[in-house]
């Protein structure tokens, strides 16, 4: 280690230390709730690239009548597609703050060799940034609703899609990054190892907006979109944390 | 899992292509004359489409070859991974680019056969827009395992991305079932038989047969390629 070195505050580097202060070491639930807390707490101590990434969501929102022309039916009717493309390219965005900037300041090797499964850290990871996702998303809604001129009634669909929808994509994310994290400038090859995999959110998210529009039964897409989410979720934070490992060699 | 280390003794792939690799090509060569003359000459037209349904002996055996290598691509990844196999990378790297090629001719030949049958050259139906993903994740795969400096890295990385892409295989597969697209459902491993006349079956088989031993021999040809290479940067650092 080395000593007398100071970090800046915004990357403290991953540390268990205030897990491994307590003996004997805490329930697995406790452990989890732990990480999830520092993960939290980390994320939103980066506010400048927060802020960067919410202000990329609106850009993206004001854009859109430019490009398609300000006429307020044809923007109520393509608006949740516009709203859908801007998270997905937000989600795709925020991944840098998943491991590639671990990776940079060290914290990934701490991961590696922490008392703790990785597993368990790489799911506390990805549920502190779908959480922040989310939580942005929920302070963009108004705006887009004003902006794209949405009617309220479409919100409640989009909420579910985003709370069923986002962590998906969070998880594809999450592996994509893992399998490139040893790569330095990996944004553009990111984008088309993802885009694939982000095709079925993004169907099943705006077919469940369109069919609410349209007044259409909107259960069988959002029930697609969680079974896409059911299918990630036991399954990536292994694949993750097996390829972090081979990563390191 | 005797046979699998059996094969990965890459002086005994040598061997076993030197002897392959003529064969299946003089195979593709036959098979390809006779499969083209059988297609494009002693067929009968059909009776709906009329000429254009010879598209199909271009088209529907470039489909099967682009989705089975994405298949064995994604096997060999497997046994790469578990196993540690030496040559199961080098048929995955191998494969990759013939199995692109084989989806953008498939998607191409598509979007020619499109325009006269459906009055458009793409259409976003579920068969169409699942092979272009297939296309995308052939080209993720090569991207990716190009870009890591350690091959055995980027070989690792590569294997688990084609042990994902898997999902999208049934998703091919099965689109034309499961949603009411345009691209018109399987009509030769279906329930009740093929559904296809024999004087159109037999040269559409042939065909297959010709792509398949021109894989094979382009694969195996690739796969020395990089031994031989291999071989000559040892020598060198050796002298």
């Amino acid at each position: 280690m080395q000593t007398g070195h100071r970090l800046a505050p915004s990357h403290v580097p991953f540390s268990l230390n205030f897990l491994l202060k307590q003996t004997p070491l805490p329930s697995t639930p406790m452990i989890f709730l732990s990480l999830l807390r520092h993960e939290l707490r980390l994320q939103l101590r980066r506010k400048s690239e927060g802020a960067a990434l919410i202000l990329f969501f609106l850009i993206l929102l004001i854009l859109m009548p430019f490009a398609l022309g300000p006429d307020p039916v044809l923007l109520a009717r393509v608006g949740p597609g516009i709203v859908w493309i801007a998270t997905l390219l937000m989600a795709l965005l925020s991944l840098d703050r998943l491991f590639v900037q671990d990776a940079r300041d060290g914290s990934l090797d701490e991961m590696l060799t922490a008392p703790v499964s990785l597993e368990k850290i790489v799911a506390a990871k990805l549920l502190a940034q779908s959480l922040v996702l989310l939580g942005a998303l929920l302070v963009m809604s108004l705006p887009a609703l004003i902006f794209l001129g949405l009617k309220p009634s479409i919100l409640p669909i989009l909420g579910i899609g985003f709370a069923l929808g986002v962590p998906s994509l969070v998880l594809l994310g999450g592996l994509a990054s893992a399998l490139t994290v040893a790569l330095h400038r990996s944004a553009a090859l990111l984008t088309l190892l993802l885009i694939p995999f982000y095709l079925p959110v993004l169907i099943f998210a705006v077919s469940a907006c369109e069919a609410q529009a349209m007044g259409a039964e909107t259960g069988a897409p959002l029930l697609f979109l969680g079974a896409i989410l059911t299918l990630l979720l036991p399954s990536t934070p292994f694949i993750i944390a097996a390829s972090l490992r081979h990563n390191q060699g | 899992m005797g046979w699998v280390s059996f094969f990965a003794n890459p002086a005994r792939f040598l061997r076993l292509a030197r002897f392959l690799i003529p064969l299946f090509s003089l195979g593709a060569i036959v098979a390809f004359a006779v499969g083209l003359y059988l297609a494009l000459c002693a067929s009968p037209p059909d009776y709906q489409q009329g000429e254009t349904v010879r598209i199909m002996y271009v088209h529907v055996p470039a489909a099967w070859l682009g989705l089975g290598l994405y298949v064995a691509m994604a096997v060999a990844a497997g046994i790469g991974l578990v196993a540690r196999h030496a040559l199961a990378d080098l048929f995955c790297a191998a494969a990759a680019p013939v199995g692109a090629t084989l989806v953008g001719l498939c998607l191409a030949t598509g979007s020619l056969w499109g325009k006269p049958t459906w009055g458009a050259w793409w259409v976003w139906d579920a068969r169409l827009t699942s092979v272009l993903v297939l296309f995308f994740l052939y080209c993720g795969y090569m991207v990716l395992r190009g870009a890591f400096e350690d091959e055995a890295q980027g070989a690792k990385a590569g294997g688990i991305l084609l042990l994902i892409g898997v999902v999208n295989i049934p998703i091919v597969k099965f689109s034309v079932e499961w949603w009411n697209t345009l691209h018109q459902p399987a009509s030769l491993l279906r329930k009740g038989g093929a559904a296809i006349a024999p004087e159109m079956l037999h040269p559409l088989l042939v065909m297959a047969l010709a792509y398949a031993l021109y894989a094979g021999s382009m694969i195996l040809i690739r796969m020395r390629t990089v031994l031989r290479a291999r071989k000559i940067a040892l020598r060198r650092e050796e002298s």
